[in-house]
């Protein structure tokens, strides 16, 4: 795996240099006119938006350019936000380099915790729709509102993929354009303003039929959805025009994708590579390495580059765009985003509670006897960490949501007695220490029949979508051994075709099945998820961006 | 002589002109003192650090700032922050240039500094604008041309205008900007940035002290960016997408009509009432000191600074700049006529921390 990232890093350098004109194909010497290089030496530990993988190769050419080694970790928006303000990424990062600061910046203390700040390339979040779609719908032709938008979604003219405003940056950009250009009041969106908006912002989210908790993974599973069901998966993607345009790019699409431009704007991401202030001051190599690569990443060439690589907009002003950047006719404007932390709270937190799609969360849980001890524990302290006793900033946006359905599977020998949850609209909080209680309550014994389990899972899927089939349903999968009785996995397989289509999130835990775990998330378009390493409680957080 | 220079920088001009021949003789001794010595030849620079607001670091990445720098034996990397962010982040700095006097008094009160104060040069406060942006703001009465052709926008029209939430799209006759946003200027972020500070201290001026129509002209905006440059640059890159009006130091504009060339339409707006800002160097080690010398009397690096658009004491630096740009088709204000006197430290500091509480 490794060892293939590389050569991919290698290659993909190669392509670059072999097609940058003004360097020659030696990112080291500085394109005419550009001046001279600043130099560093080291690394650049850098905690980073996940979707900013894709310019590794530029990364490659600044380290050859620069002498500095920049390293990206990838984190979800809450979780990054949460370590800066924290203080932890200063203990571990030089930098950050998320889609935006704006959020960041909304909370006290915070400017006190970063430094010099350089953007380094923009993209707005705009709706892409199948070519086809787009037309039908006449947008081809005439630039629709947002709210327009969202009376087609709500009328399920279209269906669209989005991420999880509380796990990644593109959902969360999207959820504020859309909310600030329907309240429409000139100005930015204030707390109260967001109730008045719910009927509309709910008819948006109807059109929801596929959420992620990164922008990487949404692509796939739309490419995916496209190649397996052709025509019957999702329409599109709000999100950046970057993914849209690197997908159109590809060559994995059948049919291109249309970038619907909103005729009342749009909240763009400026990707400001931006120091931290440090635990104990910043030291001048430091300072220094950062000062060479955002010189290196902002000269006019190396925009140019990214723009061709990533379809991102250049930051530096007066670089021409490629063609297929729009909107071919009329203004884009810039929609306002929240000046105060209350309201970009309470935005996520609506999202969740009233403005979603509710969503069906079924978890089939192996309770057998290797599960005893720390496992159980670390199990039952996942589970109630979701009913809101993880107060994290992450812990707060992740828990069960109003009008969400969680029902319990657990198993051992054989299925035990399935559980169901209806958290009410409004007061969550008795609906929540029931399944604080319950999870309190489980025990481990047994043996582990993990497909038996799964199949009553399936069952209570059909069974529940008869009567209240607008909901976004998911399965998560927890065994930490192999499986020692019951149906096993080829059974799995040779009923799945007649099973309703649900994603099932695997957890890889204990001594757990690996290969197995994978194959059953990749069979029914799910994902596997590693507690192997981390606790459970991560895992569990991570997957509520997924369902 | 075309006078470029500002009014109220009479004792200022005095000031430079002493430090000027001053420095002059002490550059010549060190010059020829140093001139077998080590720090002379190439690569053996002495290496000095540098926060300044961001609307320097283009004068700063001047390849022919650099050299001037090295004839001088100073190779300076300049670090980009808001002024008002400097007070907390001046640890291992050999100076400080935030954009105005009271800026670096706030930096002065928080550090140590390595000797006083020197004013390098200065430039007004401006909104960055578009042609027909400025004529929908003449017909809301809000912008109109002075006696030299200079446009100004009457910042007290315009507070009176957002109490009411006068959005572009309520404007008579307005085919041009049909977006139903309110009227107003885009700033940085008053806590972090001097621009917007000032641009506060104007306002409350303005409206007499109201707080609450101040700080309306703020939230309005939603979250903003922390230093000058930003908000320029998405000005010159998305054009009225970004905002139809966007607070800048005229050297911003200047800078880039002078040596990028502007072709959309974009034209300056000064407001009234007007504020000129001092940008200053607070020396924080015996290198700042020397450098902030150099920095406000070589008159190599003090034309340098005028080829950016800053405003120099020595006024015919800045005419050959100056003179070609005509925003409006009308030349630059020689003078900035009714500036309101740079506010002392605790006057701002009270006005800013009333206002932040209330944005937060």
């Amino acid at each position: 795996m490794r060892k293939s990232g590389l050569l991919f890093v290698v290659a993909a350098a190669l392509v670059l240099g072999a097609c940058t004109s003004g360097t020659k194909g030696d990112p080291a010497k500085p394109a005419e006119s550009e001046g001279p290089l600043l130099k560093g030496s080291g690394t650049l530990r850098v905690l980073a938006s996940s979707e900013l993988a894709d310019l590794q190769p530029i990364l490659a050419d600044a380290k050859q350019a620069t002498g500095v080694d920049v390293r990206l970790q990838a984190t979800g928006t809450l979780d990054g936000v949460e370590n800066v303000v924290s203080g932890n990424a200063a203990k571990q990062y030089d930098a950050i380099w998320f889609a935006s600061n704006r959020y960041l910046q909304l909370h006290p203390g915070a400017g006190d915790k970063i430094g010099t700040a350089t953007k380094v390339a923009t993209s707005p979040v705009v709706l892409g729709l199948r070519q086809s779609v787009a037309a039908k719908l006449g947008w081809t032709e005439h630039r629709p509102t947002w709210s327009e938008i969202a009376v087609a979604a709500g009328e399920h003219k279209f269906s669209y993929g989005m991420t999880n405003p509380a796990s990644s940056n593109s959902g969360f950009s999207a959820l504020v354009g859309v909310a600030a250009a329907m309240a429409g009041t000139g100005a930015a969106l204030t707390a109260e303003q967001i109730t008045p908006l719910t009927p509309r912002l709910r008819a948006f989210f109807a059109g929801q039929d596929l959420t992620a908790g990164s922008s990487g993974w949404l692509a796939d599973a739309l490419v995916k959805q496209a190649a397996q069901q052709p025509g019957h998966g999702v329409d599109g993607l709000v999100n950046y025009e970057s993914v849209i345009l690197s997908l159109n790019a590809s060559g994995r699409l059948s049919e291109p994708m249309t970038v619907v431009y909103p005729a009342d704007g749009v909240v763009t991401a400026d990707y400001p590579l931006t120091l931290l202030a440090g635990v104990s001051g910043v030291a001048e190599q430091t300072k220094t390495n950062y000062a060479a690569v955002t010189g290196y990443l902002r000269r006019p060439s190396v925009q140019r580059q990214i723009m061709a690589k990533t379809w991102r907009r250049p930051a530096l002003p007066n670089l021409a765009l490629a063609p297929e950047f729009g909107p071919k006719g009329g203004p884009l404007p810039e929609l306002p985003f929240p000046g105060r932390l209350e309201a970009a709270n309470a935005l996520i937190g609506a999202f969740g509670d009233d403005l979603r799609k509710p969503a069906r969360t079924i978890y089939v849980l192996d309770l057998s006897g290797s599960m005893k001890g720390e496992r159980i524990q670390g199990l039952k302290n996942a589970l109630i960490g979701l009913t809101g006793a993880d107060t994290s900033l992450s812990g707060q946006f992740s828990r069960f949501n109003g009008r969400e359905q969680v029902i319990m599977v657990p198993f051992s020998t054989k299925p035990g007695q399935v559980r169901r949850f209806d958290v009410p609209e409004g007061d969550v909080q008795p609906t929540l220490e029931q399944i604080r209680s319950y999870a309190g309550g489980l025990a481990a014994n047994g043996d582990t029949a993990i497909y038996d389990a799964l199949f009553v899972a399936y069952d209570q899927t059909a069974a529940l979508a008869k009567e209240d089939p607008d909901r976004s349903t998911s399965i998560v999968l927890l065994t930490d051994g192999e499986l020692t009785a019951g149906a096993n996995v080829e059974a799995f397989q040779a009923r799945l075709p007649q099973l309703p289509r649900v994603p099932v999130f695997t957890i890889l835990f204990g001594e757990g099945n690996v290969a197995q775990m994978q194959r059953v998330a990749d069979l029914t378009g799910g994902k596997s998820f590693d507690a192997r390493t981390g606790s459970l409680p991560a895992a569990f957080k991570e997957i509520r961006g997924y369902q | 002589m075309q006078n470029l220079g500002v009014k109220r920088t009479g004792p200022l001009i005095v000031l430079v002109l002493v430090l000027v021949v001053a420095g002059a003789v002490v550059g010549h001794l060190l010059g020829r003192s140093a001139g077998f010595g080590p720090g002379k030849g190439p690569g053996k620079l002495r290496q000095v650090s540098a926060i300044v607001g961001s609307e320097k670091a283009r004068f700063f990445a001047d390849p022919e700032v650099h050299q001037v720098l090295a004839r001088h034996g100073w190779s300076v990397r300049a670090d980009a922050a808001g002024s008002r962010q400097m007070p907390t982040r001046t640890a291992d700095y050999d100076f400080a240039f935030p954009a105005s006097k009271a800026a670096a008094d706030e930096i002065r009160q928080h550090g140590n500094p390595a000797g006083d104060d020197v004013v390098v040069f200065s430039s007004p406060l401006a909104v960055a604008s578009f042609v027909p942006i400025v004529d929908l703001l003449q017909t809301a009465h809000l912008a109109a041309r002075d006696a030299g052709g200079v446009w100004r926008l009457d910042l007290k029209a315009l507070a009176d205008a957002n109490r009411r939430n006068l959005k572009w799209t309520d404007i008579q006759g307005n085919t041009a900007h049909r977006v139903a946003r309110n009227v107003l200027v885009a700033t940085t972020r008053p806590a972090d940035s001097n621009s917007a500070a000032m641009y506060a201290v104007l306002l409350d001026r303005a409206t007499g002290g109201d707080l609450t129509a101040v700080t309306k002209l703020f939230t309005d905006q939603g979250a903003v960016d922390s230093t000058s440059e930003e908000p320029f640059e998405s000005y010159l890159r998305s054009g009225r997408d970004y905002a139809p009006m966007v607070l800048v130091y005229e050297a911003q504009f200047v800078d880039h009509a002078v040596n990028d060339g502007l072709t959309g339409g974009q034209t300056l707006v000064y407001p009234t009432p007007a504020l000129v800002c001092e940008h200053t160097i607070v020396p924080l080690t015996q290198a700042g000191v020397e450098i902030a010398k150099l920095l406000a009397t070589d008159h190599d690096l003090q034309r340098l600074a005028a080829k950016h658009g800053f405003r120099t004491a020595d006024a015919t630096l800045t005419a050959p700049v100056f003179g070609k740009v005509r925003p409006g088709d009308a030349p630059l204000p020689d003078s900035i006529d009714g500036a309101v006197p740079d506010p002392d430290y605790k006057a701002q500091h009270t006005l800013l921390a009333k206002l932040e509480e209330r944005m937060s």
